[in-house]
C-alpha cells in the first residue's frame, strides 16, 4: 500500500497542478490514507475544486475537507446580493424544477431545501450556486420523492452496474430496505464511487443512498 | 468479449435508465463496438447527455452522435432572447473571463469563439451554453492561449497520469511538440481517456491535446 508520504507529495502535487486552484494558503495532512485539507480557499468554488483534486490522487481512502473561506475580493456580498445570484442560477439550470427548491442564506451561508422527483435535480441545483460569489457554506437538504415507483430496485441496480464499463461489480453490494439503498464493499477510485452512486440513484424510486463503500487501491 | 447485441441491449437500458433523457426516439446501432446514435432528441441538452451514457457502457469504443434536436418546446426562445440568456450563462460561469468569448446564434445553434487561457474554461464555457433548454446545436471554436510558459511538459503530464488513480499511466504515452501534445495508447474506459485528456490540458502552456487513445475491451 502506498504510504503516507508518497500520497502526501503526490497530493500536494496535484493541488499544485490544478490551474484553478491557488493552493498559497492550504495544507495536507495524511494519516492512513486519510487526507485532511486545512487552511483557506478563496471562495467556495476553490474549495470543493481543492476536494475534486485530492479525490483524484491514487492511494486517497477518505478525504475531510476543513478548508475555510476566506475571500480576496474587495468587499464582503451581502445576504440578499447571494439570495438573488443564487435564484438567476438555478432557474438557468433548472429551468423547470426550480420552483420546487428554496434557497436560505445567512451570513454567506446558503442552505437549500425543498422536495423533487429526481437526485440529479438535487445534484445540479448544488452545482449550479457554488460560483455564486460571497458564498462560504453550502448545505444540501432538498429531499428526494420519486413520483414513479418500481418493483425491483435491486436488480435495476445491479443491472446498471453490470452495464457499466467503470464498475467492478465483483466487490460491490446491493441492498434495499423499501427506496433506501446500501452499497458496500469495495472500489478502486473516486471515480468508480461516483459511478456506483449514479447508478443507484438512478433506479426510479429510490429515496436515498447509503454508501458504505471503502476506496482501495 | 461483448457482442454487439449485448452492448446494444445494454445502452437501450442505460438510456432508458436515464431521468434525464427521454429516450422514445432514440435509435441505437453497434457494429463491432461502435456505436451510432439516430432520431431525435428534444435539445441540445439531451443530445449530449445521450451521449454521456452510451460512453458509460462496457464495450462501447467509439461513438458517432447523429441525434437530429427537434425541439418541443412550444414557445421556443427566439435567436435574440437565446443570446442574450447565453451571455448571461457564460457571466456566471467565467466571471472573470466571459469577455473574452463571443456569442454567434442562428435558428438555435450558438457558435463560440474567442481565446481563453486554459481548456478547463473553454470546457465550461460549452458545458453553460449546452444546458440552456432552447439550444440545437453548440459548436465551441473557441482557442487556448496559454499564458504561463511551458515547464517540461512531457515530465509533468506523466507525473500527473502516475499520481492519478483512474489512469494506467502504463499503457498511455506522452509525445509533445511545442505547444501541442499527442497521448497514444490504450485505456480501460471513457472515464480514463477524459481522465488523461483533461489532465494533459492541465500543464501549463499547452496549447492543444491530440487524443490518438483507444479503448480496450
Amino acid at each position: 500500500m502506498k504510504a503516507d508520504k508518497d500520497i502526501k507529495q503526490d497530493v500536494d502535487a496535484e493541488l499544485k497542478w490544478n490551474p484553478e486552484i491557488d493552493g498559497t494558503d492550504i495544507a495536507t495532512k495524511v494519516t492512513d490514507g486519510a487526507v485532511t485539507l486545512c487552511g483557506f480557499a478563496r471562495d467556495y468554488h476553490e474549495k470543493h475544486q481543492a476536494e475534486l483534486s485530492v479525490k483524484r490522487v491514487a492511494g486517497v481512502g477518505a478525504v475531510a475537507n476543513d478548508l475555510a473561506i476566506r475571500p480576496h475580493g474587495p468587499g464582503k456580498v451581502s445576504d440578499p446580493q447571494i439570495a438573488r445570484e443564487a435564484l438567476k442560477a438555478l432557474k438557468l439550470e433548472l429551468p423547470v424544477t426550480w420552483e420546487q427548491i428554496r434557497i436560505m442564506v445567512r451570513e454567506g451561508r446558503v442552505v437549500l431545501e425543498g422536495t423533487v422527483n429526481w437526485r440529479y435535480v438535487r445534484t445540479r441545483a448544488e452545482e449550479a450556486i457554488r460560483r455564486v460569489p460571497g458564498i462560504v457554506d453550502i448545505r444540501n437538504s432538498i429531499h428526494v420523492r420519486p413520483a414513479i415507483i418500481d418493483g425491483d430496485i435491486k436488480s435495476g441496480v445491479e443491472a446498471a452496474f453490470q452495464r457499466s464499463a467503470v464498475v467492478d461489480t465483483d466487490h460491490i453490494s446491493v441492498d434495499v430496505f423499501g427506496t433506501e439503498v446500501t452499497l458496500t464493499g469495495k472500489v478502486r477510485s473516486w471515480v468508480e464511487r461516483d459511478e456506483a452512486h449514479q447508478a443507484a440513484w438512478s433506479a426510479p424510486g429510490v429515496t436515498s443512498v447509503i454508501d458504505a463503500l471503502t476506496v482501495r487501491h | 468479449m461483448k457482442s454487439d447485441d449485448e452492448i446494444q441491449c445494454d445502452i437501450e437500458n442505460e438510456l432508458n435508465w436515464n431521468p434525464e433523457i427521454d429516450a422514445t426516439d432514440v435509435a441505437t446501432k453497434v457494429t463491432s463496438g461502435t456505436v451510432t446514435l439516430s432520431g431525435f432528441a428534444r435539445n441540445f441538452y439531451e443530445k449530449h447527455q445521450a451521449e454521456v451514457s452510451v460512453k458509460r457502457v462496457a464495450g462501447v469504443v467509439a461513438v458517432a452522435n447523429d441525434l437530429a434536436v427537434r425541439p418541443t418546446h412550444p414557445d421556443r426562445l427566439s435567436d435574440p432572447e437565446l443570446a442574450r440568456e447565453a451571455v448571461a450563462a457564460l457571466k456566471m460561469e467565467l466571471p472573470t473571463s466571459w469577455q473574452s468569448i463571443q456569442i454567434v446564434v442562428h435558428e438555435g445553434r450558438v457558435v463560440l469563439e474567442g481565446t481563453l487561457e486554459w481548456q478547463f474554461l473553454r470546457e465550461r464555457a460549452a458545458a453553460a451554453i449546452r444546458r440552456l433548454r432552447s439550444v440545437v446545436d453548440v459548436r465551441n471554436s473557441i482557442q487556448v492561449k496559454p499564458v504561463l510558459a511551458a515547464g517540461n511538459v512531457k515530465t509533468d503530464i506523466e507525473a500527473a497520469f502516475k499520481r492519478n488513480a483512474v489512469i494506467d499511466a502504463g499503457h498511455v504515452a506522452v509525445e509533445v511538440r511545442g505547444p501541442e501534445v499527442t497521448l497514444r495508447g490504450e485505456v480501460r474506459s471513457w472515464a480514463e481517456r477524459d481522465q488523461a485528456y483533461q489532465t494533459a490540458f492541465s500543464a501549463p502552456g499547452v496549447m492543444n491535446v491530440i487524443d490518438e487513445l483507444t479503448i480496450r475491451t
